[in-house]
């Protein structure tokens, strides 16, 4: 391979690949997926120079491919959602017949757990492996509210779900995810 | 105003209200329900808490082997 054309390749990928990892690693539920996305984003920006408007920062216009790339991956979790059940149901019973909270799923009071602070290394560890417990859809609703701050409206949208599923994914979201920390992190 | 509502509408109405997507009756229901149910309320300051620590988790960086995978795979291409 020329050693020039080398050179640009290890120049982009020491100046960008990091950000754009980064920003995948925090959206999406493995490590390797994340890779794959990155590797795809370059890909695509680095065959298709000659559509780059040099005006614009490269760093921008790489994000935005990412983006691109991170909707496609979240809608391919959502096709065919309707016939599945397992991206909307509970695996465990959080609620009893009543819909009120199961006993064993009790929320407990963390304050009395003032060792355990919430902002430590470990923590952020923690709450990304829970995060990454979640069901695809099921975090990526979650990501797309809470990282990126979109309404539910364009949300459903991007993904093409129904509201009503919308609301479920995000209680499913919020329940385990608050369960799984308190678990392995709060109370452990 | 009207009836009371249980847990799991709780924690489901806690997140339409951040939309303001709750309707006034609605909105007194959540309230009441949360000054009677210590449960929900601690749902609610623990999420409340775990989506703000969300967005600080530091993000991790792409490993060197994978980098130099992707060095290898830019300079094969051509079209550059």
């Amino acid at each position: 391979m020329p050693e020039q054309l080398r050179a640009h390749a290890a120049q982009w990928v020491h100046e960008y690949a990091d950000a754009l990892y980064g920003y995948a690693w925090q959206r999406v539920r493995n490590e390797d997926t994340a890779k794959d996305l990155v590797q795809e984003t370059m890909l695509a920006a680095w065959r298709n120079m000659d559509r780059y408007d040099a005006t614009q920062p490269l760093k921008g216009w790489l994000f935005a491919i990412l983006k691109n790339k991170l909707i496609d991956h979240y809608r391919k979790s959502a096709a065919g959602l309707a016939g599945r059940t397992d991206q909307l149901a509970d695996e465990v019973g959080f609620f009893d017949e009543a819909d009120h909270w199961a006993g064993g799923f009790y929320p407990q009071d963390w304050s009395t757990r003032a060792d355990k602070q919430l902002n430590t290394r470990e923590f952020y560890k923690i709450l990304h492996a829970c995060k990454n417990r979640l069901k695809e859809l099921q975090a990526a609703v979650f990501s797309m509210k809470y990282l990126d701050d979109m309404d539910s409206e364009e949300i459903c949208r991007e993904l093409g779900i129904s509201s009503n599923n919308y609301w479920v994914l995000m209680h499913r979201a919020k329940v385990q995810l608050r369960a799984c920390l308190e678990k392995n992190w709060v109370m452990r | 105003m009207g009836h009371k509502i249980t847990c799991a509408q709780a924690v489901d109405y806690l997140s339409k209200k951040e939309e303001g997507k709750l309707t006034l009756r609605q909105r007194y229901q959540l309230w009441r329900h949360l000054m009677a149910c210590s449960l929900c309320k601690l749902f609610k300051i623990q999420t409340s808490q775990l989506i703000r620590s969300v967005r600080q988790v530091p993000p991790d960086t792409m490993p060197a082997t994978d980098k130099a995978v992707l060095i290898d795979r830019l300079g094969a291409e051509k079209n550059c």
